[in-house]
């Protein structure tokens, strides 16, 4: 694969996010927090809203890079969240090459990573690093 | 409120030592969860740098409120993760895990009011040295500021 800085990471979108990933999810976890899969019956329509769980939001990340990269590629994943994803959302994973180095693995590939919801809301923000087969070395 | 001393003697704190094998089923099921590729190999889902770290040191979600003296189970968040990967997690592979609190830090944010960001950290390892290393930071919200109704 030939990479360059300033490309940019094939889209991975999603959605709509379901009940139903969410409650897989929370068994998985055995996280026993009720937002996950629970409507709550308090508050605004969008607080009534189940919420999906952080790692699922990574995940979707972790998902565009490894679409794009392979499925052992990721060799660091640095994120900051900054909003909820919401049963019904559809979300929308992203990233750019900032920077391309070699070390004693080969060639690796520095990036800037995001998820947004359908409204365009940032859901996190982060780095990657991402180890690339076959880099033609460009620049 | 939870006096931020009695947070801060957390600092150092270290978890129960302990292992973890991810199971091709649960790999299975944690990537249908997150709609992502199945690919024809053992690599366990990146997801994993979350749960088995968690589940290696054998504390569940309800144990680390506790400790962390958590008002409720949604009055917690993510706030960061940092996972490095030296070599890919596998199924089928026993991990041998040991970790710690590293910091606690109080704040306060617009939205959230004043919340404890601590940072744990956990390394998992086989046979040959360390494989993978998270590191995530959690928020405890310690006041009421109107629904709160967030992920962890």
């Amino acid at each position: 694969m030939s990479v360059m800085v300033g490309d940019r990471i094939p889209v991975w979108s999603h959605g709509p996010v379901t009940p139903e990933r969410m409650a897989l999810m929370a068994a998985i976890l055995r996280d026993p927090n009720p937002i996950h899969f629970e409507p709550s019956t308090a508050g605004s329509e969008e607080t009534s809203l189940r919420i999906n769980q952080g790692p699922l939001n990574v995940g979707y990340v972790a998902n565009m890079l490894t679409s794009w990269a392979g499925p052992d590629s990721i060799k660091r994943l640095r994120v900051r969240f900054v909003a909820n994803v919401f049963e019904g959302d559809d979300v929308e994973a992203s990233g750019v090459v900032t920077a391309i180095a070699d070390d004693s693995d080969g060639t690796l590939a520095e990036c800037d990573v995001q998820l947004v919801r359908s409204n365009g809301d940032l859901v996190l923000t982060g780095t990657a690093i991402i180890a690339i087969s076959g880099n033609s070395a460009n620049r | 409120m939870i006096p931020i001393e009695q947070m801060q003697e957390l600092v150092g704190y270290r978890f129960p030592s302990g292992a973890y094998k991810i199971e091709h089923w649960e790999n299975y099921l944690l990537t249908e969860a997150t709609a992502g590729q199945h690919f024809p190999s053992a690599y366990a889902h990146p997801s994993f740098l979350f749960h088995a770290p968690l589940a290696a040191v054998g504390l569940t979600y309800q144990e680390i409120f506790d400790l962390c003296g958590a008002e409720s189970a949604d009055a917690v968040r993510a706030g960061e993760y940092d996972w490095e990967i030296f070599r890919t997690l596998k199924e089928g592979v026993q991990y041998q895990a040991q970790g710690q609190i590293l910091s606690v830090e109080r704040k306060a944010g617009k939205q959230a009011g004043v919340f404890d960001a601590v940072v744990f950290a956990i390394e998992l390892s086989d046979a040959t040295g360390v494989v993978v290393r998270a590191t995530n930071t959690w928020l405890f919200l310690r006041t009421e500021s109107g629904p709160r109704r967030r992920s962890n």
